[in-house]
């Protein structure tokens, strides 16, 4: 660590510590949110408000309500393990398995990590050029401006400043809520399949129907989300003692991230209900067909919203790759430090950037398909993810009295499980396309 | 004078507001970062976790899923560009 990079993370102790002595415990909250509302805000990213979208248009109102609650329960029980993990043992989570399982096992890890997150930044790109052409603006304008605005962000030489932008831009997610109620659902539906779960879409477990289940998991539960909140934990320098606010911040992620999720299969349902056929539709279609049934500034504000989902979470995901980067390299890592002194860093967290909204001006790139399966591999590459996941949450040299106990380990575990068996009954879809439950 | 006001919590002796502040008091950034140092002279300190077959079998399992479920992402989009 270098001197800047000590003093900021000290100031920011200095801080917490401060609002704990004097008794400001809205100030404290204030001071130790951001990692787990940052994560799973930038989660709900432009490819998982599609996936959403194709939920709401394809089936309406009906098992995908409380399906999306439960995917961020599961989201909330693996990011509460890596809030853990960064404040007890200080260190990102590609350092700690090269550290504890070598070389071989760690370079899996980080092609998986990668590969989902090139792939997935991609789509984020995707997700700002299609709200942008709502606008009627050019692929062109829309990914330099939105690259420039990416790298403001990390103009400040300061976590704490690009946390709290990345935050506040995060929080237009939540626009989703309003274009709900804009659409005027029937409110005793929405209400009956959260205690329900029904009805449950025509054609049981086939290939189509799977493929919105596992990309609505994979819009929720992902590899780059555990690299990203352990390594932001990290340089946000939480501290054991601080582990209670981390779980809690995480938990006000979780609830924003469903309402948002939630609020956007409601805010598409009225093409469901209208006989739309919406299977091959990118996020400016959704705005277009929406417009009837949620007017001018309903399809408006849902076209923002894509943009900002893509926004939002193209900066997340290419942080989460630079931390991994730079914990493997063993260079300097944090967005405490200046350009000179984490170069590497911020040269990979740029030419990351740069490269996959590159891709997307390419002519005739076959964008759609990345769409479509960049969910549907997230959730298949993360059972390892998982895998190590609990290993190193329940290594008593790392974690001492902080490892996992019996019932949490229970859960994740069912977690893991519950991922594998939907894999494999989308390879048995995919494999044998008469096969459904 | 600030390393006791760690020691004690208390933070009412000193006032920082700004990094360069904070710059003034090398003592006080050392104490407020110990936590951080010990947690990095540990894991500096830490060999590689012993596998047993049991481990060794379940991470090359779940490697062997990845595998698999990315030859049925392939399988799928053959299928679907025909």
């Amino acid at each position: 660590m270098n001197a800047r990079e000590n003093t900021s993370r000290a100031l920011d102790r200095w801080k917490v510590m401060d609002a704990k002595t004097k008794g400001k415990y809205a100030r404290l909250l204030w001071l130790l949110i951001g990692p787990g509302v940052l994560v799973m805000l930038g989660e709900n990213d432009a490819p998982s408000m599609l996936s959403y979208s194709a939920s709401g248009s394809q089936y309406g109102i009906g098992v995908f309500l409380p399906f999306v609650v439960l995917t961020f329960l599961m989201a909330f029980v693996v990011q509460e393990i890596t809030v853990r993990l960064g404040a007890v043992s200080k260190a990102g989570h590609a350092e700690l398995i090269y550290k504890r399982f070598g070389r071989f096992w760690g370079n899996f890890a980080m092609i998986d990590l990668i590969f989902t997150n090139f792939l997935t930044l991609i789509t984020e790109f995707v997700g700002v050029v299609a709200g942008a052409s709502y606008f009627h603006i050019s692929k062109f304008i829309a990914i330099p401006v939105a690259i420039v605005i990416i790298l403001l962000a990390y103009s400040f030489r300061r976590y704490w400043s690009w946390e709290r932008i990345t935050m506040a831009l995060a929080l237009f997610n939540l626009v989703f809520i309003p274009i709900a109620v804009l659409a005027h659902p029937d409110w005793s539906a929405v209400g009956k399949s959260f205690l329900t779960f029904q009805p449950f879409p025509a054609g049981g477990l086939n290939n189509n129907n799977l493929v919105i289940f596992l990309s609505d998991i994979g819009a929720t539960i992902t590899p780059w989300m555990l690299f990203f909140q352990q390594g932001a934990v990290t340089d946000k320098g939480l501290s054991k003692h601080d582990i209670r606010h981390g779980q809690l911040d995480t938990l006000l992620g979780a609830i924003l991230a469903t309402l948002a999720a939630v609020a956007c299969i409601i805010a598409t349902s009225p093409l469901f209900i209208h006989h739309m056929n919406s299977a091959s539709f990118g996020a400016a279609q959704f705005a277009q067909a929406l417009q009837p049934y949620i007017g001018r500034t309903g399809s408006t504000l849902f076209a923002l919203g894509i943009m900002e989902a893509g926004l939002v979470a193209a900066t997340a995901i290419s942080t989460s790759s630079a931390y991994a980067y730079g914990e493997v390299q063993r260079k300097n890592h944090s967005l405490n430090s200046s350009f000179k002194e984490a170069k590497s860093f911020y040269l990979t967290l740029f030419a990351i950037v740069m490269v996959a909204g590159g891709i997307v001006l390419i002519p005739h790139f076959p964008l759609e398909w990345v769409v479509l399966i960049v969910n549907v591999i997230a959730v298949l590459t993360m059972p390892p993810a998982l895998g190590f996941l609990l290993l190193l949450v329940n290594d008593k040299e790392i974690m001492g009295e902080y490892r996992n106990k019996a019932w949490a380990n229970t859960l994740a575990i069912s977690i893991g499980v519950f991922i594998c068996i939907a894999g494999i009954l989308y390879a048995l879809t995919a494999i044998f396309p008469n096969f459904t439950l | 004078m600030t390393t006791t006001s760690i020691a004690t919590n208390d933070t009412s002796s000193v006032t920082i507001r700004t990094q360069r502040e904070m710059e003034k008091h090398p003592e006080l950034v050392e104490a407020l970062l110990t936590e951080q140092k010990e947690a990095m002279q540990r894991l500096e300190n830490m060999g590689r976790m012993p596998l047993g077959w049991g481990l060794k079998t379940l991470i090359w399992g779940l490697r062997l899923y990845v595998v698999f479920m990315l030859v049925a992402v392939a399988f799928t989009v053959v299928n679907n560009l025909r």
